[in-house]
């Protein structure tokens, strides 16, 4: 049973970094990047990276703010709860996916603070059921961290839009300068 | 034996204030007190917020020379009627699917429980209303793309709880569900 719950645990944190993938790669050919391998792989990075950073920060405010549940709960309770609270970002990403090759809407950053919120609010409900009677704060420091999270996406995503086409610059320079 | 009313009647929730708890903590809601609150009251806050989301859509189009006013009025009553036949139609699919997968809830808690998720799309769209017709901005993805997204975690929390706990059915009903009202906005927001 209990090894049931892990590889559902695990199943639910692929599906969740899959969807911060996806995310990463809306978003990075909405800058008016051209279409190639590498933007997909750098959208890709950027997308993985941010997601497992954010949800690192949520992982040890959880276990921060509820230090009752690490004497009564197994180890890892705040990371099954991400877990599953990832896994609601699916509705999202398709949208994302849906509106920005479908529809061509250049929004992608809005489908990703949405989803982090979702991920918060599902998080939080997720420690409330360890408790017998729910504590707000695991409501309210969830959705905090997430309108970070999303302000900080918002910033990275704009940021490092300049960094493929830096990428190329150098790759041409160096092929060029070994032909010297 | 006649049982105390005031003791075996449960106190009736104010709608209000359920539906601002609904963007915080809808589980809790969704557990306590939307079985208690008309769907007709849910469906008006749904109703009321796709009326302003597709008023700046038309508002919009409208400030850049591509539309005319009659056009914000029509489009504002397919707001309307997307925010109350639409949101009730997509929550019973949503009832159906999961009945059909063991889900106990009656239809009127599921049309209830949809509707009263888009409070936060409410307060989107009267926020951009004022920055619309205030300050002149184009409000229509900003606030109220944005408000109908924030809208998908109690959709998802809605189904969850439509599906016992079933967290694979729910994802797949509320990607559907997303999708339907994703082309739904599409296809009545610019005609």
């Amino acid at each position: 049973m209990n090894e049931n719950r892990k590889s559902h645990s695990g199943l639910n944190r692929f599906i969740g970094y899959v969807c911060f993938a996806l995310f990463g790669i809306v978003s990075a050919f909405q800058q008016g990047q051209e279409s190639n391998l590498l933007n997909v792989l750098y959208g890709m990075l950027v997308g993985l990276v941010f997601g497992w950073f954010s949800m690192l920060i949520l992982n040890v405010f959880l276990k921060w703010i509820n230090p009752g549940l690490k004497k009564t709960q197994k180890k890892g309770f705040a990371r099954r709860a991400i877990s599953t609270g990832m896994v609601f970002m699916v509705p999202f990403a398709f949208t994302a996916f849906m509106a920005a090759y479908i529809l061509h809407w250049k929004s992608a950053g809005l489908f990703v603070s949405a989803a982090i919120s979702a991920v918060a609010v599902a998080t939080g409900a997720e420690i409330s059921k360890l408790y017998e009677k729910p504590r707000l704060w695991n409501n309210i420091v969830p959705s905090i961290l997430a309108s970070a999270c999303s302000m900080a996406w918002m910033y990275l995503i704009v940021q490092v839009q300049s960094i493929p086409s830096t990428i190329i610059s150098l790759y041409i320079m160096v092929t060029k300068f070994m032909k010297l | 034996m006649v049982a105390n009313p005031a003791t075996t009647t449960a106190k009736r929730p104010n709608p209000w204030w359920a539906a601002l708890a609904m963007m915080i903590n809808p589980g809790a809601v969704l557990q306590n007190a939307v079985a208690r609150i008309p769907w007709p009251f849910s469906l008006s806050i749904s109703a009321l917020a796709f009326m302003l989301f597709f008023m700046q859509t038309a508002l919009d189009l409208l400030r850049n020379g591509l539309k005319d006013s009659g056009f914000v009025v029509l489009l504002s009553v397919e707001g309307l009627l997307f925010g109350s036949l639409g949101i009730g139609l997509l929550a019973m699919i949503a009832w159906v699917i999961t009945r059909l997968f063991k889900g106990d809830k009656p239809v009127g808690w599921a049309v209830s429980a949809f509707g009263m998720g888009y409070c936060s799309t409410l307060i989107f769209t009267v926020l951009g209303m004022f920055f619309s017709l205030v300050l002149h901005w184009n409000t229509s993805v900003a606030f109220g793309v944005t408000g109908v997204l924030w809208a998908t975690g109690p959709m998802i929390a809605s189904i969850k709880q439509m599906s016992r706990d079933n967290i694979a059915l729910s994802v797949i009903v509320a990607t559907v569900c997303s999708g339907l009202l994703l082309f739904g906005w599409v296809l009545l927001g610019n005609a």
